[in-house]
């Protein structure tokens, strides 16, 4: 709107680098291989994890009676809040009118729908008996939170595909004009998608209009993720999670994760895609404002979330939080609230920490402690179940994760990077039409 | 349902009368002496062996547990296995009597278990004894008969008396009709015989009636009957009349089934639309809610895409 518009001649100079640099990494990508390969060797390490889990059973993790959601269900927290960026980007931001997101939506899209797809494998990893999967959907309870996150992550899944393809559908057109040469079952990809785009007004108008649906729409269904895994727990009568503010906290605490994910993203794809031209400074540093404001949020979320119980200290909270304050959790809590949040939400107050390199590593501390925070969430309330743990073995009374369920854990963080990996090289990670639509490029050579 | 309902019931009896105990000193249960020299009346055979066996496994195995292996419950005071020689050292007469009369957390079984079949129950418990059988007190008797059948026994004098139970709908009374036999094989009324009537229920039996009435000299006695009694889902009551004074007059019983109550109306919480139920009754908000939702965004879903695949179209 804002932007001049460029004459027909330089909007094919400006089209014509914008594709140069964006669809370079797809053909240009030196030790990709590689990466795929690493990635590839742990998911045979996992699988192989995995096999013994299904032929020996859940008892090969540390999960017993009281401690029976572990590190497994911590990580799908975690996958689902991850997830949620998708829509505060693309969606929130998009709204708002927000220009300078543009560079990254495709990347906090890709983001988003890699993790709420392994956050749905995850829950399988979780089951005992995961040929039982389809019991869910055929006896499922509708009072049940389960049911409902079951459909509503399905339902996230789909829409969070459809607004990372659709603005794929220019760009497809693209790509088949300037990549000609890639191999065929590729160009089969872009065939299918592009639909017969030939920048018509009338399409340019079906696709605003459907993005515009889409990003709507996916705020409800973004939020009723989230709340409804918050209340797996809130729903429960559990001293720690019997809390009425499960909802926003956990919403709140998505946006923390997803934020830093961005940022990571952003600062590997900057450099390693060479991409400086389009994802800048002037980007981290607004990506590094919206941290802190996330950030705020949900540290003002964990003081109601600790400190109203905790100044009342009512017996069954009393056991958890001194457990978490001072006992058993209090360093893993102190590090998680402190290391992972307080400081580097304080840092990035200050422009000078707003830079790339020093953001890469305070995102990494966040994402850290956004994935500890789900752990400390889950697993020490059920160690203080109202009836005391009494006559059980030894190891129901612990829960130290087993090595095959720290391999199960980072399986499904291997394939959120694999999906992107895939993403990014079958497609642009940067919208090429956005992007020369907003640089003034005549909307109608894009194609 | 009943059963499993009644088995509850009894457990709870059980465990609050064993609550109830706990801390009583464990004093010498001491029967009359008259009470203790009774015999045991039934014959000992096989089949009454086997018929006290399985009254003993329904019965006095939650508590006694398995006759010669010391497990059963460990209540204070320890409910005795019937094995064991301090029990064995009794003879039937208490058995029957502290059977009959209960303490603390032992039932009262008068009611719940008739006589011969209390007595059958220590026939078998007497197959635990080291001097084997005790069956030298008795005199032959008839195996007991199925439940429903009319009982006889020998009274008195020698003559076997028989009970009839008859429900008389119009009036809703039970009447009662002891007779005995006389040489030539008729059925002769006998007078003056304490009749007792009684319903049954989980656990014992409750009297029908004021007070334990006598036969007239038609051998007839008469109880009304309430008409308000709540009975099973049917309205079935299942009522028994029996001589309460067997050492005078012989074991005689009868019993009869009834639709004369009020039929049992059960109220099924588990089919009721529910937070906790099953999803098949779960409440209607949820149910609309729940499709509602998954209709408005997946409807909207199919309508963008939809939308998008007119891009392909040439005119658009």
């Amino acid at each position: 709107m804002s932007v001049n518009k460029l004459s027909t001649e330089e909007s094919y100079k400006t089209l014509n680098k914008i594709e140069t640099d964006l669809l370079r990494p797809m053909t240009h990508h030196k030790g990709l291989e590689l990466w795929i390969l690493f990635l590839v060797l742990f998911f045979i390490i996992g699988g192989y994890a995995y096999f013994i889990q299904l032929r020996d059973g859940l008892g090969v993790t540390a999960m017993r009676d009281y401690t029976s959601w572990g590190m497994y269900i911590g990580n799908f927290v975690f996958f689902v809040a991850a997830s949620l960026i998708g829509m505060f980007i693309s969606s929130v931001l998009g709204l708002l009118k927000i220009k300078w997101i543009t560079p990254i939506t495709r990347i906090a899209e890709m983001i988003a729908l890699a993790f709420a797809m392994w956050a749905g494998i995850v829950i399988v990893i979780d089951m005992g008996r995961p040929d039982r999967l389809l019991n869910v959907f055929l006896h499922g309870r509708f009072q049940s939170p389960i049911l409902w996150d079951v459909t509503v992550v399905s339902t996230y899944v789909a829409i969070s595909f459809l607004l990372l393809f659709l603005p794929l559908i220019p760009d497809a057109a693209v790509i088949r004009r300037r990549l000609p040469g890639l191999p065929k079952w590729q160009m089969k990809i872009y065939d299918l998608l592009y639909l017969g785009w030939e920048a018509r007004p009338g399409q340019y108008l079906i696709i605003k209009k459907s993005m515009r649906i889409l990003a709507i729409l996916i705020i409800p269904v973004a939020l009723a993720i989230h709340t409804v895994t918050s209340w797996l727990f809130a729903s429960t009568l559990r001293a720690g999670w019997d809390t009425a503010i499960f909802g926003p906290y956990f919403v709140s605490g998505a946006f923390v994760a997803g934020v830093a994910a961005v940022i990571i993203a952003m600062y590997f794809f900057r450099y390693n895609y060479k991409l400086g031209d389009y994802i800048t400074d002037f980007h981290f540093n607004r990506m590094g404002q919206v941290l802190v404001l996330v950030s705020a949020i949900y540290i003002y979320f964990n003081l109601n979330e600790y400190f109203v119980p905790a100044y009342k200290m009512r017996i069954a909270e009393k056991v958890h939080l001194v457990e978490m304050f001072t006992g058993h959790w209090s360093t893993l809590f102190w590090f998680t609230q402190i290391i992972c949040l307080v400081i580097p939400a304080f840092l990035l107050i200050f422009k000078k920490m707003r830079r790339p390199s020093i953001m890469l590593w305070l995102s990494v501390l966040v994402l850290l402690g956004a994935w500890l925070k789900r752990f400390l969430i889950v697993v020490p309330v059920q160690q203080h179940p109202y009836l005391p743990i009494q006559n059980v073995p030894d190891s129901f009374h612990h829960y130290i994760p087993t090595g095959i369920e720290i391999t199960l854990t980072i399986l499904p963080i291997v394939g959120v990077l694999l999906i992107i990996t895939i993403i990014a090289k079958l497609f642009p990670v940067i919208s090429v039409w956005e992007v020369a639509h907003e640089k003034g490029v005549d909307e109608s050579i894009i194609k | 349902m009943m059963k499993s309902n009644s088995k509850v019931l009894i457990a709870i009896y059980f465990l609050l009368s064993a609550t109830v105990v706990m801390g009583q000193a464990t004093e010498p249960w001491v029967v009359p002496a008259a009470k203790k020299s009774v015999k045991n009346p039934v014959a000992v055979s096989t089949s009454v062996i086997e018929k006290g066996k399985s009254l003993y496994m329904a019965n006095c195995k939650s508590c006694h547990g398995d006759p010669g292996k010391g497990n059963g419950l460990p209540l204070v005071p320890k409910p005795t296995d019937p094995a064991s020689d301090k029990y064995q050292a009794q003879t039937d007469g208490e058995m029957f009597y502290k059977m009959q009369n209960g303490r603390g957390a032992m039932p009262k079984f008068a009611e719940v278990i008739p006589d011969n079949d209390k007595w059958a129950i220590i026939h078998f418990v007497r197959t635990f004894s080291k001097k084997k059988n005790s069956a030298d007190a008795g005199k032959i008797m008839p195996d007991t008969l199925p439940a429903g059948s009319s009982f006889t026994s020998t009274s008195l004098n020698g003559k076997p008396i028989t009970l009839k139970l008859k429900f008389n709908e119009p009036d809703s009374t039970l009447i009662a009709t002891v007779s005995t036999l006389n040489e030539d094989g008729d059925l002769l009324p006998v007078e003056g015989v304490p009749v007792g009537f009684f319903l049954k229920r989980y656990f014992g039996s409750l009297p029908v009636g004021e007070e334990i009435g006598r036969t007239d000299k038609d051998g007839r006695i008469e109880v009304a009957v309430p008409r308000n009694l709540p009975g099973d889902t049917s309205g079935l009551l299942h009522f028994i009349a029996r001589v309460t004074d067997p050492e005078v007059y012989g074991i005689a019983m009868d019993s009869i089934g009834a639709s004369c109550g009020k039929p049992l109306v059960i109220v099924n919480i588990t089919e009721e639309r529910t937070l906790w139920g099953r999803s098949r009754v779960a409440p209607l908000y949820i149910i609309i809610t729940f499709f509602g939702a998954l209709a408005a965004v997946w409807g909207t879903m199919g309508y963008v895409v939809s939308n998008v695949l007119k891009i392909a179209q040439k005119d658009v």
